[in-house]
């Protein structure tokens, strides 16, 4: 039999196992090209794991390629001397020990990942005596005696805490098993890997070079150039830009006409277009300011902060679900994290200074005294809300098969992954495993940063990321809530159970009765069941599953585990066992009690990070694994960010201290004024709004592996001025709103327009086709809530309701986000809201926005895809929507403009497009209308519909939805 | 023309790098690019990605699926992957292993890895499937894929792979990208990015899903960080094939003929203030695709012109076997029509998934096998299966010990798959597993090999077809770190 596989050390946390047996001692990094040396052994699945947003290679391809071929796992016997812990002790005791002792708790002080931490010992001295197995812990704690029944006592009670379905509860090493940590003990505790020093790559030296690359200095504020063209000068901006655009013999496009820039304004701002209104106001405005009035009044409406917030939510990478988000008709509702968006939407709107708002979501927990308030404060609300922007990372774990370390890890992974790329603009993921392969961070900066984080996300004391499916055990019986705090002291909170009382005893009265009458469709099923146990075995096994699980004897127990799933009886069976009268009555009694379960009152729930405890030691994982801590960190930034004159400063916690500090610490540091990235990084991202592509691209990569400025004088110039405005926002827009560069026209007056450049005579578009340079404003696609917004907002729908839970779409088995179950809403109008309240979800977010290039929020969105698919053309021609908001649209338009054809046609144009239509258009549009009467009065002849002439004009206006000119803002 | 590799200049990417919105492109020939790619469903015009590309310094190609120069002589056309999601049985249904019938009841010597609870008496659990040696070559197939083991001379048995991850989520993300991460293109993504297609009204890649539910996730045909057009479409086999293709409301006919006549006219002219922007132009173009989309992509769906023995081919006449078999006939249908690459999926009730009882695979085995074995002999029967692939394998597979009573957790370390068409060894089996099916052992193939091989048929070599992303040359394989590599072995 081949069966001697050496998988006794298979034995293992699924999630984690991997190859332990595979014994790469000596890894090649292909990528960097450098022979590592690296040891102990290496668990394949977990670097697997962990290097997911690594694009490096964790190791060669032999050792994936053949994990397995050089498995050979020693037998027993033979020479203990030989023993050493990786090869021997390691497996057993990640198969076994690990979960408690290392990965996702360290209890008894006591980790065990690496013989380093074994030798350290945990809270009742070492475990290991070299020499003496007798003498040593961990080997008592296994062989039979007294200390092997306290341990066992500790971890029943442990496992008893332990969710249920948890596999491998239960589960114990083998009499084989312990004698090898016996013998490897008594053959002296070898180990291959016994110190823990940093390896020379994982902190090389920084370079002069790495010093001196631009983003790492701190931003100084240029002069501002003097040009040729002083009379195009609105802003600074402009200034900027043209010096660029003089070198080439370039200046600005003619400004816009007005109809264009308040129609630009409005889209850039608020995110749909002006009303008619709107526009001649402005048209009719004499001041000479009226622009700049005009500016001001749409920074000041509410409607500017879903705008903008949203931006700053595709950084945060926000989503409404919980975890991977997998299945489209079953996802887990991130409970009560809408109240983060909202908060985003709110300080743009309070034009909040962008260092404390960052300030806030790193560390508002540490702002207020939240722990002893007497009553939640809505400062203290708000500060807490403000931190479930650490809490938008992917995480599984509130589901049970995904309650492991892996997915502890990879959540802060993931976290620090948005955090890199959305505040800091580096790539810092890639550091995780290794140094860096093209920016000045190192392996040892990854993992300093990391544990700034770790007191509050701290693996080994999860706080479960429970989806709206635990609501009961959230909110009422569960004393872990995981990361969620209820908005209520518990004064408050003992109050509502009182309250609730009486509603839950009328429940569970009537979950008795429903019982009652489930009960015999329950047994007839059941009595089925028991039938195909063969009858010898019916009364033991009854006699089994009604003892208690410690009443239970091996025999009993093995018939449970045996049997006992084959005699469950499912609700759905029960369900059809129901005849027609009292399948009637479970569901009288159903919607009784979910209506009085209605009316029970429910503590406001938020997501809030917070620390849980002191902050746990910390280490570099080498090569990512989680299982193999290194040498021992100490909290810190990237050390090419370090500036003696503006330094960080770690805070030392006092003794019984509840909170570190450190992330308090951590946004001070980002929000220095003369922090070399920060306002970079956050204006940068501004002007990629207004002008398609950041002063920076890719705008999540500021490293040495990312592009230079086009124009860094600028850039340095707007961060300083960010600052110096108190980092507030509404300035910076207004700076750039009303330079000469936004106001003009995204066309150039005669395409063939020529520049004298040494005699010789070329095209702007000849001399920078690709428009750096700005001498146009560009076209610009709006994006996908921009698309469905405007859409109400010309049909006259949308509904303005700001704030609240998100509105839910029904999701289709067909793939698709579609439509909404009205009864379900909390109003009907909510249907119409702007897309930012319709869920966020990770993969399928309302097809209607999908189709337009909304992200799927993997982790963040730092640019948004607009490319144009022929599936927007056949969903603004065929979709219910889009047809639904025409025939509104086309409504509004009878309403407005009566019954005469111009005046239809011209109000049409001016609702959808902002402007009149000119004379061909005209012409045009009385063509169609003439060529639709026709066809409708020939098919009216059959039926009767609506007038014809109202008929033609949904499809005009329709057909208006669906121009470039009302995708493709000018 | 072009090759895939970014670096390489082609006239296409000589013409973009020129000037993205420089009046290179006619009318003409973007509609001939657009069109051949039928760039309808997919055809998205450079802007967003090609600047962004361009400001990283980076080479790329004009996004299109035109079709594309392979790299090396294709042996096929066209995969058509039948996806067995939940994790086939191995020891039941593809691969023998007598000595567990033998030890049934003992316990495994080891401790095997295990998902879920329910393995703890660690006891070999025997099959009671029974296997025949079938056709010439004498390949032994189980009971439960009767239809299947009766093409036994044409189909090449892979009794050694392995994956990396025995959970269902993971499982199905190493199988259609290589691996467990979210965001990587799909496996389909890749090939209509290297190969496009020669269809002027259909996609490259196309998804046959359970429209009543089975939902494995979009990740499965996503184009992740591709351009999206390389993504899979999702085509419906009964009723309207695509997502909007009809009117939500009924039309009145020449209505729509009307408007579009209207909206090409104000689009028109309102290029004539921008009459550089390739994506004006290409979004008009998309209107008229969508329109000839409407009408082409109609007459694929449907079955009532199928003669009578298409319909016991494909087991449409039989409720069991009529869902599986409709998507079966709709992508050959596909393949027949220059796409490049179709996922097959299994019903949302049936899976191979079967923790308590193996007999709880039986009814996917029933709704799918068939259909599978009707759909391999109608490719053959028009001359398609010497230049289709036609794949059928699943996530993983399953352990030689018991849980519950009757039943097997998944496995990561063996499972079987069949292949057949395209240039592989018919009536041939590759690799073994332990003796009781734990494990591969001999001439173990990774999911990583299995995709390596596949686009070798189709000509391009896995190492060749990258794509730059975040500074990075990536490979669907990623061969340096999975270690993949073409398994000729296989190949006839």
């Amino acid at each position: 039999m081949n069966v001697h596989i050496p998988n006794e050390l298979a034995e293992e946390l699924p999630k984690e196992a991997e190859a332990l047996g595979d014994d790469p001692e000596r890894i090649v990094c292909v990528s960097s090209a450098k022979t590592m040396s690296v040891s102990p052994r290496i668990t394949l699945a977990t670097v697997l794991v962990l290097c997911c947003v690594c694009r490096m290679d964790p190791f060669g391809g032999k050792a994936l390629a053949a994990p397995e071929d050089s498995i050979d796992h020693p037998t027993v016997t033979g020479e203990h001397h030989e023993m050493r812990f990786e090869e021997y002790v390691a497996p057993i005791v990640g198969a076994y020990c690990l979960r408690c002792h290392g990965l996702e708790a360290w209890h008894a002080e006591l980790d065990l990942r690496t013989m380093p931490l074994i030798n350290k010992g945990g809270r009742s001295g070492a475990v290991v005596v070299p020499g003496s197995a007798k003498q040593s812990l961990l080997y008592q704690v296994l062989a039979p005696g007294e200390r092997q029944e306290a341990h066992e006592r500790a971890m029943k009670k442990v496992e008893g805490r332990m969710r249920k379905g948890v596999p491998r509860r239960g589960i114990r090493p083998t009499a084989k098993h312990v004698e090898v940590i016996g013998g490897w003990i008594n053959a002296g505790a070898k180990a291959q890997y016994t110190d823990a020093d940093l390896l020379p790559d994982q902190a090389p030296l920084l370079t002069d070079e790495d010093r001196q690359w631009w983003s790492f200095r701190k931003p100084v504020r240029p002069p501002v150039p003097s040009v040729k063209n002083q009379h195009r000068v609105r802003s600074p901006v402009d200034t900027f830009l043209l010096d660029r655009l003089e070198e080439h013999g370039l200046s600005f496009s003619n400004d816009a006409g007005p109809e264009v820039l308040v129609r630009r304004a409005y889209h850039d701002l608020l995110g749909f277009p002006p009303v008619p209104e709107d526009v001649d106001a402005y048209r009719n405005a004499s001041s000479p300011d009226r622009f700049e009035r005009l500016i001001d009044r749409l920074l000041a409406s509410p409607h500017y902060g879903e705008r903008w917030g949203r931006h700053w939510l595709d950084a945060a990478g926000y989503t409404d679900v919980m975890g991977h988000d997998d299945l489209i008709t079953s996802t887990w509702l991130s409970k009560g994290i809408w109240l983060f968006r909202d908060y985003v939407i709110r300080s743009y709107n309070e034009d909040k200074p962008f260092n404390r708002f960052l300030l806030e979501q790193i560390a508002g927990d540490e702002l207020v005294p939240w722990r002893d308030a007497e009553t939640y404060t809505p400062e203290i609300i708000e500060h807490l809300v403000a931190t479930g922007f650490l809490r938008l990372a992917r995480d599984q774990t509130f589901e049970q098969v995904s309650d492991h370390a892996v997915h502890r890890e990879n959540t802060l992974v993931e976290m620090l992954t948005i955090f890199g790329t959305g505040v800091l603009g580096l790539t810092v993921q890639c550091s995780q495993c290794h140094t860096h392969k093209y920016e000045p961070i190192s392996q040892l900066d990854y993992y300093r940063f990391r544990s700034l984080f770790t007191p509050a996300y701290n693996p080994q004391n999860w706080k479960h990321s429970w989806g709206d499916k635990f609501e009961r055990e959230i909110q009422l019986e569960n004393p872990d809530s995981g990361r969620f705090l209820r908005l209520t002291t518990q004064k408050e909170y003992e109050e509502i159970r009182a309250q609730n009382e009486p509603i839950q005893k009328e429940i569970g009265a009537f979950n008795k009765k429903l019982d009652g009458v489930k009960q015999q469709a329950r047994a007839e099923v059941r009595g089925r069941k028991l039938e195909r146990v063969p009858q010898p075995l019916r009364a033991d096994i009854e006699a089994a599953l009604s003892a208690t699980e410690d009443e239970r004897n091996e025999i009993q127990q093995y018939l449970v585990e045996k049997l006992g799933p084959l005699l469950d009886v499912t609700k759905k069976e029960v369900m059809t066992q129901l005849d027609e009268q009292h399948s009637e009555q479970v569901a009288k009694i159903v919607q009784a009690i979910k209506e009085l379960d209605r009316k029970k009152q429910r503590p406001g729930l938020v997501q809030a990070l917070w620390d849980v405890g002191p902050p746990p030691l910390q280490y570099i994982l080498t090569r990512g694994d989680f299982r193999r801590p290194g040498v021992e960190v100490t909290p810190g930034v990237f050390a090419i960010l370090e500036d003696p004159q503006s330094p960080f400063i770690l805070p030392t916690p006092e003794s019984g201290a509840v909170t570190s500090g450190y992330r308090t610490a951590l946004g001070r540091w980002l929000g220095q004024d003369d922090h070399p990235l920060t306002s970079r990084v956050f204006v940068n991202r501004v002007w990629q709004r207004y002008f398609e592509r950041g002063i920076v691209e890719p705008t999540g990569n500021f490293g040495r592996s990312g592009a230079l400025p086009s124009h860094p004088r600028l850039l340095d110039w707007l961060a300083t001025d960010f600052v110096r405005g108190d980092w507030t926002l509404k300035r910076i827009h207004k700076l750039i709103l009303t330079s000469t560069a936004y106001r003009q026209m995204s066309t150039r007056v005669g395409s063939s327009e020529l520049a004298d450049l040494d005699g010789e005579r070329f095209t702007p578009q000849s001399i920078d086709p690709d428009n750096r340079l700005l001498w146009k404003m560009l076209l610009r696609r709006i994006d996908s809530e921009v698309v469905r917004d405007s859409m109400l907002s010309v049909s006259g729908q949308l509904d303005r309701t700001m704030g609240g839970p998100p509105v839910i779409p029904l999701a289709n088995d067909d793939g698709t986000t579609l439509g909404f179950q009205t009864d379900s809403l909390a109003r009907p109008a909510d249907v119409f809201r702007r897309s930012i309240y319709i869920v966020n979800r990770r993969n399928y977010s309302l097809t209607t926005l999908k189709v337009f290039g909304q992200p799927v929020m993997a982790t963040n969105c730092t640019q948004r895809e607009k490319s144009a698919v022929v599936l927007q053309s056949l969903t603004m021609l065929n979709d219910k929507f889009s047809q639904q908001q025409a025939a509104s649209f086309a409504e509004r338009v009878r309403k407005l403009a009566g019954d005469a054809v111009i005046e239809r046609i011209r109000m049409a144009f001016r609702l959808a497009l902002g402007r009149l239509p000119d004379r061909r258009e005209m012409v045009a549009s009385q063509d169609l209308l003439r060529k639709q009467l026709i066809l409708y009065h020939e098919a009216d002849a059959a039926e009767n519909g609506a007038v014809p002439a109202d008929r033609a004009l949904v499809e005009l206006c329709h057909m208006l939805l669906n121009t470039n000119e009302f995708l493709y803002i000018k | 023309m072009s090759t895939i590799t970014t670096t390489d200049h082609t006239v296409m990417n000589n013409l973009h790098d020129h000037d993205s919105e420089s009046s290179a492109y006619s009318r003409r020939q973007l509609l001939q690019w657009s069109g051949l790619g039928f760039g309808a469903l997919a055809l998205n015009v450079i802007d967003a990605h090609a600047t962004q590309r361009r400001a990283e310094g980076q080479n790329h190609a004009f996004p299109s699926i035109q079709p594309k120069m392979p790299h090396l002589t294709p042996r096929a056309k066209s995969i058509i992957f039948l996806m067995q999601t939940g994790g086939v049985s191995q020891m039941d249904v593809l691969d023998p292993k007598p000595e567990l019938n033998k030890y049934d009841g003992q316990q495994h010597e080891i401790h095997l890895e295990v998902s879920s609870p329910g393995n703890e008496a660690n006891r070999i659990l025997g099959s009671w499937m029974k296997f025949h040696k079938r056709g010439q070559c004498g390949m032994e197939i189980s009971e439960a894929l009767p239809h299947i083991a009766g093409l036994a001379d044409d189909l090449c048995l892979v009794r050694s792979m392995h994956t990396y991850h025995n959970n269902h989520l993971e499982g199905w993300m190493i199988l259609s990208t290589g691996k467990i991460f979210q965001g990587r293109p799909s496996f389909g993504s890749w090939i209509s990015y290297g190969l496009g297609t020669d269809n002027d009204s259909l996609p490259a890649f196309a998804v046959l899903r359970d429209p009543a539910g089975y939902n494995p996730g979009p990740y499965m045909w996503a184009a992740g960080w591709l351009p999206p057009l390389y993504g899979g479409t999702e085509f419906y086999a009964e009723g309207t094939p695509i997502l909007n293709l009809r009117s939500a409301n009924v039309q009145v006919p020449g209505v729509q003929r009307n408007n579009l006549a209207y909206l090409e006219t104000l689009n028109r002219l309102h290029q004539q203030n921008h009459p550089n922007d390739v994506r004006l132009e290409t979004r008009m173009v998309n209107y008229e695709l969508a329109a000839r989309m409407q009408v082409n992509a109609m007459k694929i769906s449907g079955t009532a012109d199928e003669p009578a023995y298409i319909h016991k081919l494909y087991g449409l006449d039989n409720l069991q076997t009529r869902p599986y078999g409709l998507r079966c006939l709709m992508a050959r249908k596909l393949v027949e029509s220059g796409v490049r690459f179709v996922s097959v999926f299994p019903q949302e009730e049936h899976t191979w998934d079967s923790h308590q009882n193996f007999n709880d695979a039986l009814p996917m085995a029933g709704a799918t096998d068939l259909p599978a074995a009707g759909l391999i002999r109608d490719l053959r029967a028009r001359g398609l299966l010497d230049e289709t692939i036609v794949v059928w394998a699943g996530e993983f597979g399953r352990l030689p010990i018991s849980q519950g009573s009757k039943g097997r957790d998944h496995n990561r370390n063996a499972a079987s798959c069949l292949i057949t068409g395209g240039g592989f060894k018919p009536g041939y089996i590759h690799g073994e597993t332990d003796s009781l099916g734990y494990k591969a052992v001999e001439n173990r193939v990774s999911v990583s090999d299995l995709h390596a091989t596949l686009l070798h048929q189709l000509g391009l070599d896995h190492d060749k077809l990258i794509y730059k992303h975040s500074g990075r040359d990536e490979t669907l394989t990623d061969s340096p770190v999975t270690g993949a590599t073409v398994v000729r072995e296989i190949l006839a």
